[in-house]
């Protein structure tokens, strides 16, 4: 077996430039390893383990390495995954929703690693960035047919319904209204996409939704108005609009740019 | 921590349908010291783990585990006729597919852990199944297999009435049933879990019986046939042994659930009820 430079890279940093201490890193792995760091498959887990991070995260340097040190050397007492509190305008409610998904998976504890995000700063409603749930998206791709993320967001409407978003939700006896209300307290939730209603057409309303200038600035351009994303938002506003307008719902969900989608909304 | 790197690398090469050459060529190693990596003579580089684990989408972690939970998100459907993966499965087992590995691997565990991994090998070959298969979780496989196992643990005098719940203590619910255990609210009502538990058994364990959670002392969960089940000739032996066993899951779960339940099973027709004793 050959050294392996980039995990040790990130090693040494770890070690020289966060001042971890090294008998943290490498409890459990022989010294032998140790010394000639030539590591095999388990002494890397066992490495990423003591430093509660996802070992392949670890092997390429996509980490959050201010993180690790505040984990591993403050006893675990960390309560803000702070590398996604940056333009935290979406939230843990969503992505606890998309965690839940994930679980007959197996991948719930999988993606808390790959997130570093801590476990005790999901117990309640608090703000995180769109990364998090986009990441995780991305790395359950092959798991989340347009069921489960339609679960998810049946789920996750369900979630915001009960808690302070359902009491700023006034219910109403139409659609119309529901959405028009929707649309006005979205904001509530999160700041990432701007809603419109661009078409009325009887009962059937269009709603043009956008990535607000805010998500464009946080992620540098980069697209979030995937086909999963979608289905997941849309989803959303449909059992929203149910709850409260009292009607069966129909929300229809179509790309229209890189960064646009429209939301038909029906009745039935 | 063990390494049970060869128990995935030979699953994960058996479920994609590749060989020995093409999965070494992948690596990156020469045939022989892929066939040594299988058997466990040398050990997988962190590089090799980590190149496989983003290749075929790996949680790293199972490295300890020896499970693969899922490649894909795969319905349970006993009408499925085809097979899932390349592993040499007995045709007995690959029609009628109600049950998924998840539910069969506490048996091969006990197996494997009770008569020794020798004498376990050695009946897989008997019944024409690669044990290999048992490592994916959610791959579907008819009850037969388990109706297999069982009379071979009788056979051998492993299992027999009054000992049936020891194949969930020899292979701890806690281990079974990870899963689900983590995704339960430890604070919440116990009735609230049960209900939980007892609607993801046919998302991840076997659609053989519908469980419903009635909530009723008298019959807190009622457990009922499915119609394929009927298609099948599982004996009465069987038959009582499952009702038995999956009292002990439910009595085995209620610490676990911070409840104080017992309980005990009322024969019904084509299933029984779950009561709570008072």
């Amino acid at each position: 077996m050959f050294q392996n430079f980039e995990i040790q890279r990130q090693l040494d940093s770890l070690i020289f430039d966060y001042e971890i201490d090294p008998e943290i890193v490498f409890e459990g792995v022989s010294s032998d390893n140790v010394n000639s760091k030539i590591y095999n498959a388990l002494d890397l887990i066992t490495i990423a383990n003591n430093l509660s991070i996802d070992a392949v995260s670890l092997s390429n340097g996509e980490f959050c390495k201010k993180q690790v040190y505040k984990s591993v050397m403050k006893n675990g007492e960390v309560v803000s995954p702070d590398h996604l509190l940056e333009s935290a305008f979406s939230s843990t409610t969503s992505l606890n929703s998309l965690l839940e998904a994930a679980r007959p998976f197996g991948r719930r504890e999988y993606l808390l690693k790959k997130l570093q995000v801590q476990e005790s700063y999901l117990s309640e409603h608090r703000p995180l960035s769109v990364l998090a749930c986009g990441r995780a998206l991305e790395i359950m791709g092959p798991f989340f047919t347009a069921e489960v993320l339609r679960s998810i967001g049946t789920n996750n409407a369900k979630k915001f319904c009960s808690g302070p978003f359902g009491e700023a939700m006034t219910l109403y006896d139409s659609l119309t209204n529901s959405l028009e209300n929707f649309v006005e307290n979205s904001k509530l939730i999160e700041k990432n996409w701007d809603y419109k209603i661009v078409k009325r057409e009887g009962s059937d309303l269009l709603v043009e939704t956008t990535e607000s200038e805010l998500m464009r600035e946080h992620m540098e351009g980069k697209p979030f108005t995937t086909t999963s994303m979608n289905i997941w938002r849309s989803s959303f506003l449909q059992e929203i609009l149910r709850i409260n307008s009292f009607q069966k719902v129909k929300c229809v969900s179509s790309i229209a740019s890189k960064h646009t989608s429209y939301i038909k909304v029906s009745v039935g | 921590m063990q390494d049970k790197t060869p128990e995935i690398l030979r699953a994960l090469r058996k479920y994609y349908g590749i060989n020995q050459v093409q999965l070494s060529q992948i690596i990156g190693v020469s045939q022989g010291t892929m066939s040594k990596l299988e058997a466990g003579i040398l050990d997988l580089s962190a590089t090799q783990w980590v190149f496989l684990c983003q290749k075929y989408n790996l949680d790293p972690t199972i490295i300890s585990t020896g499970r693969i939970e899922a490649f894909d998100n795969l319905k349970i459907d006993p009408n499925r006729s085809e097979k899932v993966g390349n592993f040499k499965v007995n045709k007995r087992y690959q029609y009628l597919m109600g049950s998924t590995n998840r539910a069969v691997y506490p048996f091969v565990k006990f197996l494997e852990r009770k008569a020794g991994e020798k004498k376990a090998k050695e009946f897989f070959k008997a019944i024409k199944v690669d044990p290999d298969y048992f490592t994916i979780q959610n791959l579907p496989i008819n009850i037969l297999i388990i109706e297999d196992i069982f009379n071979y643990l009788v056979k051998l005098g492993l299992v027999s009435a009054s000992n049936v719940g020891e194949i969930l203590t020899m292979v701890p619910a806690s281990e079974v049933h990870e899963h689900i255990l983590s995704q339960l609210n430890k604070n919440a009502e116990p009735d609230k879990n049960f209900k939980k538990f007892t609607k993801s058994i046919s998302d991840l364990y076997e659609v053989n019986s519908d469980y419903s959670f009635e909530g009723d002392q008298n019959c807190y969960v009622k457990v009922r046939d499915n119609n394929h089940l009927s298609e099948l000739d599982l004996s009465d032996d069987f038959s009582q042994f499952r009702e038995v066993y999956n009292l002990s899951h439910f009595n085995k779960l209620s610490p676990l659930f911070l409840s104080n339940y017992q309980f005990e099973t009322t024969k019904q027709s084509h299933g029984w009820d779950i009561r709570v004793l008072a």
